[in-house]
């Protein structure tokens, strides 16, 4: 279902709306953001009510650049947010607390990478290193490390949400 | 979970998670499509997992597969020791993790708990529900951890029966 077809019920709608918001939050920010796709929520939600947006097919337009708005000036908003909250049952925009992946399938799926796309996966995510440094530690062009890290995180991703056991 | 309606593959939002670029079309679609946002999701949730891993903040508990697995990725040295003894060990200073492989008889226990010790006998750190088999608990220490304490002491205790005691002593080189 759309955000569009969502609007006439402001619980759906979080429900639906604010874990793709955190996905797109994630991209961007290490940092809370999940704290950052809430606020953002709570953003949306007023200016529902308020009628600032009053094209229904402009909601996630207005999500987007929400979102991109506080993760740039990393606004909080917690007046805003305690305003809103005291009108509103305290859930209506809260995360469901999942755990996430399991790490240690997410072990098991990295060791079946091939050596190399396994090295560059640990440069890049346990030493924290930019494409061009994992070029250059695994020498390789830059463009091919690029190449090499999103087939192995694209592997990574498959084999965790797979049924199969890593 | 309901389908992409645009057929965006794995690899297309694994693509968009990596690049530094942004991307207002897909941002857009993900904000419209929950299979998209699953996978962007898992991609950051690995993207996390791999930073605890890289940081040495595993839990001091896994199965022996994931151990295997571990090896294969990262510089763990391995000892083996058996309840209710000492182990006496050498940490070598590049290692990102100690595993300590402990046998015991398991057989038959409904659920286990893990005690890290303090200096003064008390948990400062219980691992519930930790994973076993019928012969052996795999224990997952840190370099941090492994480098700062000269023994590393844990208690297995199962439905609030004390099985018994490990201890790992390390003499640094």
């Amino acid at each position: 279902m759309t955000t569009a077809q969502l609007l006439d019920d402001e619980s759906e709608l979080c429900r639906a709306l604010l874990p793709r918001m955190v996905a797109l939050c994630r991209r961007y920010c290490r940092e809370q953001p999940v704290d950052i796709a809430q606020d953002a929520m709570i953003i949306v939600l007023e200016a529902l009510r308020t009628g600032r947006i009053i094209d229904r097919q402009r909601i996630s337009a207005f999500a987007l650049s929400t979102c991109r708005a506080l993760i740039i000036d990393g606004r909080r908003t917690t007046r805003r947010r305690d305003g809103l909250l005291s009108r509103n049952p305290a859930e209506l925009a809260s995360v469901p607390d999942e755990s996430g992946v399991d790490r240690e399938r997410v072990i098991r799926c990295m060791s079946k990478l091939a050596a190399r796309e396994r090295q560059v996966i640990k440069l890049t995510f346990w030493d924290q290193l930019s494409a061009r440094e994992v070029a250059h530690a695994v020498d390789v062009t830059e463009g091919n490390a690029r190449v090499l890290r999103h087939r192995a995180m694209a592997q990574l991703v498959a084999c965790v949400r797979g049924s199969e056991a890593p | 979970m309901s389908r992409c309606t645009r057929d965006v593959s794995t690899a297309d939002v694994v693509a968009w998670y990596l690049d530094e670029a942004a991307n207002d079309e897909f941002e857009l679609h993900l904000l419209e499509c929950d299979a998209c946002a699953t996978i962007a999701n898992t991609a950051a949730d690995i993207a996390d997992t791999l930073a605890i891993v890289g940081a040495g903040r595993l839990p001091p508990v896994i199965r022996s597969d994931t151990l295997d697995a571990l090896c294969r990725t990262a510089r763990v040295g391995v000892f083996r020791g058996i309840l209710g003894e000492r182990v006496d060990c050498m940490l070598r200073p590049d290692l990102d993790y100690v595993a300590l492989r402990v046998a015991g008889a398991f057989e038959g226990i409904g659920s286990l708990d893990v005690e890290l010790l303090g200096p003064d006998d008390a948990p400062v750190h219980v691992e519930r529900d930790a994973a076993f088999t019928h012969d052996e608990v795999v224990l997952l220490c840190s370099r941090h951890v492994a480098a700062m304490a000269p023994e590393v002491r844990v208690r297995l205790v199962s439905q609030g029966r004390e099985l018994g005691r490990v201890v790992l002593v390390n003499h640094l080189p």
